[in-house]
């Protein structure tokens, strides 16, 4: 006889068959950044700044957009390889920079070093605190192996038993 | 409620005060409105749980596929033994399903155990290890413990090395391994988790696929990189603390098995010395031996192992 478990609650029997479960298609999140971006797209259209009114010109939401698949791209790497976040975080940040330089240089007057107005105040701090702090970090720090781990439970559970 | 008799003999049913309407109508609109918001909630949840994957880097499917939830059976006449089934790397407890009917008619309280990041998704058993699936053994080894002192392991693959590592700190009757590694030859597997940077998933052979597929079973269609490094943890652990592995074991090896896994038998005559190991050979049968051809007669020697020991 198969026993499945109980539901605290209502005292009925558990069919793990009838759960209800969150598991997405692979494309899933893509699709849902690509939803949200028209969205944007949309409501750049529809709005001048002013008041709203059907313009056909892109202001800002080009920025946002790519703003919004820069943090799809960034969480997706993290995600990929959630073991090596201390990589995978410099990347972003790299990426990060490379979209604020971007910015700084579609708005005038770009009279800076590198044709750079301000976004070096944001670029600077980024690579120290992002880019070459965590790696920094990881080469220095003293780091248990996965066999560290399972050693330490494996012993601590026969000194428990014993 | 009784009806009052008064002396005109007319009958007279006292009535319960009337509510006032702005409690009624304030009642009915938390309803309503509780109503509302639980069909928001149904509705826009899975839509949420998708924007939140956009943002959280740590947000990984981890519910777990129906079919391969961990299980249990209670005998209708029971022997008062247990049996803890553990299954293998990217499997699920679904592959002992057979087994495990089969042990409870005979009588034994039957367990088994689903290893952590199995049953899910990849992107979950990417992210456990050794000490994970560890962890989950001995969960279900404590909570069978409250009710059952006698327990068998049986482990297939990466499971019976899961229960090597059990069996060498807690007092087991005996146990039973299937196609388990104690060391696996494979020198550039020391490099495995660093290639997982570039090639994080491995695909499974497709003859393995089309198994899987044809037995109808929920198991991953390809390998996460990173955690095939816990499988080389578990055999060393079991190396380490092989002195400590005094129980009688039955060890079925599968010559149809991949040619690291064929010659465990020698490996275990070298490193577990201190064990008294029986070892049986399925002619017939591939490293999934549970829906190989031979699956009948190790359910037999299984039940017959269980019997004399």
């Amino acid at each position: 006889m198969m026993e499945h478990k109980r539901c605290p609650h209502c005292g009925k029997q558990l069919n793990p068959d009838d759960r209800i479960t969150y598991t997405f298609k692979w494309w899933s999140t893509i699709l849902m950044t690509v939803i949200l971006s028209l969205m944007l797209f949309a409501l750049d259209l529809v709005d001048d700044g002013q008041h709203v009114n059907f313009s056909n010109r892109i202001e800002w939401s080009n920025w946002a957009i790519l703003g919004l698949w820069l943090v799809f791209i960034s969480v997706q790497l993290i995600r990929y390889q959630p073991y090596y976040e201390w990589l995978m975080i410099p990347v972003s940040g790299i990426l990060f920079s490379i979209f604020i330089a971007m910015i700084d240089r579609y708005i005038p007057p770009n009279e800076g070093f590198m044709q750079l107005d301000w976004a070096w105040y944001v670029i600077i701090p980024v690579l120290t605190f992002v880019v070459i702090l965590p790696i920094a970090a990881r080469i220095a720090r003293e780091q248990p192996t996965h066999y560290d781990r399972l050693e330490y439970l494996v012993e601590y559970l026969a000194e428990e038993d014993a | 409620m009784t009806a009052q008799i008064e002396t005109d003999g007319r009958e007279k049913i006292p009535t319960p005060a009337r509510e006032p309407l702005y409690k009624t109508s304030y009642r009915y609109l938390l309803r309503e409105l509780h109503i509302i918001g639980d069909g928001l909630i149904s509705g826009l949840s899975e839509s949420l749980a998708l924007v939140k994957r956009i943002f959280n880097p740590k947000s990984v499917d981890r519910a777990i596929q129906p079919q391969a939830a961990w299980f249990h059976i209670k005998p209708a006449q029971p022997n008062g033994r247990a049996v803890l089934l553990c299954h293998g790397f990217a499997a699920t407890p679904e592959i002992f399903r057979e087994l495990a009917e089969t042990l409870a008619n005979a009588g034994y309280y039957v367990r088994a155990i689903r290893l952590s990041g199995h049953g899910t998704s990849l992107g979950h058993l990417a992210q456990t290890t050794a000490v994970d699936w560890f962890a989950s053994v001995v969960w279900h080894y404590q909570q069978t413990k409250e009710n059952y002192d006698n327990i068998t392991f049986v482990g297939h693959s990466l499971g019976g090395t899961l229960g090597m590592i059990l069996a060498t700190i807690y007092p087991l009757q005996s146990m039973i391994a299937m196609c388990s590694p104690v060391e696996l030859d494979i020198p550039p597997a020391k490099f495995v988790r660093e290639a997982s940077i570039l090639v994080k998933y491995w695909p499974r052979s497709r003859r393995k696929r089309e198994a899987l597929d044809r037995e109808g079973l929920s198991s991953y269609r390809a390998s996460p990189l990173y955690a095939i490094g816990g499988i080389f943890e578990a055999t060393q652990m079991v190396r380490d603390r092989a002195d400590h592995l005094t129980l009688p074991m039955l060890y079925v090896k599968a010559v149809n098995d991949h040619k690291t896994l064929i010659v465990q038998p020698e490996k275990i005559k070298k490193y577990l010395t201190s064990t008294p190991v029986t070892f049986k050979i399925a002619e017939n049968s591939p490293h999934s031996v549970l829906q190989g051809p031979e699956r009948e007669l190790i359910h037999e020697w299984i039940l017959d192992w269980l019997e004399t020991h």
